[in-house]
């Protein structure tokens, strides 16, 4: 609890009705806001930012219903994305289909570990461990956690940033059935799996954008709204 | 510098401290909506939270004219890297030379949206968001005044930074190449190596990009008007 008591801040103070703790005072405490966008702190009663007109948002957890709805029809559309084939080879009229992992384990068979592992860590760890971290970061803030925020918030971050890197195995999809056209000899063309992956790996990316970290923090600042 | 909060940026901790400030004196965390003291920076310098460790603000010394730079060369190598001879592969006799324009066409077969789309992420935002820069700086460079709607402009092109995808798709072409390298020979054209140096463009516009100096001119050229 010691430990706890000082990573959320020890109380100093009472400011506007408000408890300050010994980090100091957030926007939030004094009724403004912080621009998303261009970072001006402004009155949090305007709609617009003064500076470069961005819509201000406060930080809200009704938001995280958007989280929710679109993390579920991301995973939803992950399911097709691995059952159904991402490649289809035709070669000597044989006619070929591999999945995303399928894809990875000849790979691996051939000998090409390290691409293996590039595929399988863009394509099923990466969008895997991005689902279960959402999860986990939405439902701390709803339950008001205020346990590891500089780990949370640094969950956060990562996977705003490496998010993106699951398209990887798009864009092979795409080199390939272009640069593979020799007619009987061999043929590649991209799978029905490659739409719902995309389509997974953009609204997982929009989930991750719309998680507000300032809530994580709010929480433990024991005055959410 | 480095990691570690600068001095006096730090975190007003009570009443008597705030009550002098004005609300452009303040930084707002993005991370955790903590409020500092806004202080000028130093060149290079980096101004982090005391809280949470998220970037406050940065000072990079000759952004505008490094942006502009960057954006003229990435909207050049772009233009080549889209027209130009990508890869050949060469087997059995057979050669065949695909340009971006066939892996999006690979990728549209059948209608599906995913062929304009990577066209769109890994060509029309990186061009787009080059051309934003420039419309945003160049006038304002040439002594001009800024440009009609350049907050609107500049918004975008910062809200459209995580979809540009062009060095997530040279991954996956490094990828392609590898898997393809054991049954046919493969070659890298003139704009494999234009895309590949449009990546490295953008990881140095990315770095000279100061976000708050833009920002900043915009606000003063709306006013002189």
């Amino acid at each position: 609890m010691t430990a706890e008591r000082r990573k959320t801040g020890r109380i100093t103070g009472r400011m506007m009705g408000r408890e300050i703790t010994e980090h100091g005072v957030t926007a939030r405490d004094l009724g403004l806001i912080g621009c998303a966008e261009c970072a001006l702190v402004q009155a949090e009663s305007r709609a617009r930012c003064a500076r470069c007109g961005a819509r201000l948002r406060r930080p809200d957890r009704a938001s995280l219903q958007a989280v929710w709805a679109l993390l579920a029809t991301g995973i939803i559309a992950y399911i097709p994305a691995n059952l159904w084939p991402m490649l289809v080879t035709r070669s000597f009229g044989r006619v070929d289909e591999s999945t995303i992992i399928g894809g990875a384990v000849d790979l691996a068979a051939h000998g090409a570990w390290f691409i293996a592992a590039v595929v399988l860590i863009a394509s099923v760890a990466i969008p895997l461990c991005k689902f279960a971290a959402i999860a986990w970061l939405a439902t701390g803030i709803a339950r008001g956690s205020v346990r590891g925020l500089h780990g949370r918030h640094r969950l956060h971050t990562l996977v705003e940033l490496i998010g993106r890197w699951s398209m990887i195995d798009v864009f092979v999809v795409a080199v390939l059935a272009a640069l593979i056209q020799l007619g009987f000899l061999a043929s590649v063309a991209p799978g029905p799996a490659a739409a719902p992956f995309a389509l997974s790996v953009v609204l997982t990316m929009l989930a991750a954008q719309r998680l507000d970290a300032r809530l994580i923090w709010i929480a433990a600042d024991g005055r959410a709204r | 510098m480095g990691a570690r909060a600068i001095a006096g940026y730090d975190a007003p901790m009570n009443a008597s401290d705030l009550s002098a400030m004005r609300p452009e004196d303040l930084v707002a965390c993005p991370g955790c909506d903590l409020l500092h003291r806004r202080r000028a920076l130093r060149p290079g310098e980096v101004a982090r939270c005391a809280r949470c460790g998220a970037v406050l603000e940065t000072r990079k010394p000759g952004t505008v004219d490094r942006v502009i730079a960057a954006s003229l060369a990435m909207v050049a190598l772009v233009a080549l890297a889209v027209t130009g001879p990508f890869l050949t592969l060469r087997e059995l006799g057979l050669e065949r030379t695909v340009s971006l324009l066939d892996a999006s066409a690979a990728l549209g077969a059948g209608g599906s949206p995913l062929g304009v789309l990577l066209l769109l992420v890994i060509a029309g935002l990186p061009t787009a968001r080059a051309l934003a820069h420039l419309y945003v700086l160049a006038p304002w460079r040439l002594g001009w005044g800024m440009a009609r709607g350049a907050a609107a402009v500049f918004r975008w092109s910062s809200s459209m930074r995580p979809w540009a995808m062009a060095e997530i798709f040279m991954i996956g072409v490094a990828v392609s190449m590898v898997k393809i390298a054991g049954i046919a020979t493969i070659s890298p054209g003139p704009a494999f190596w234009a895309l590949g140096g449009a990546v490295a463009v953008l990881a140095v516009e990315n770095a000279a990009l100061c976000r708050e100096t833009v920002w900043r001119l915009i606000a003063e050229g709306a006013d002189d008007r």
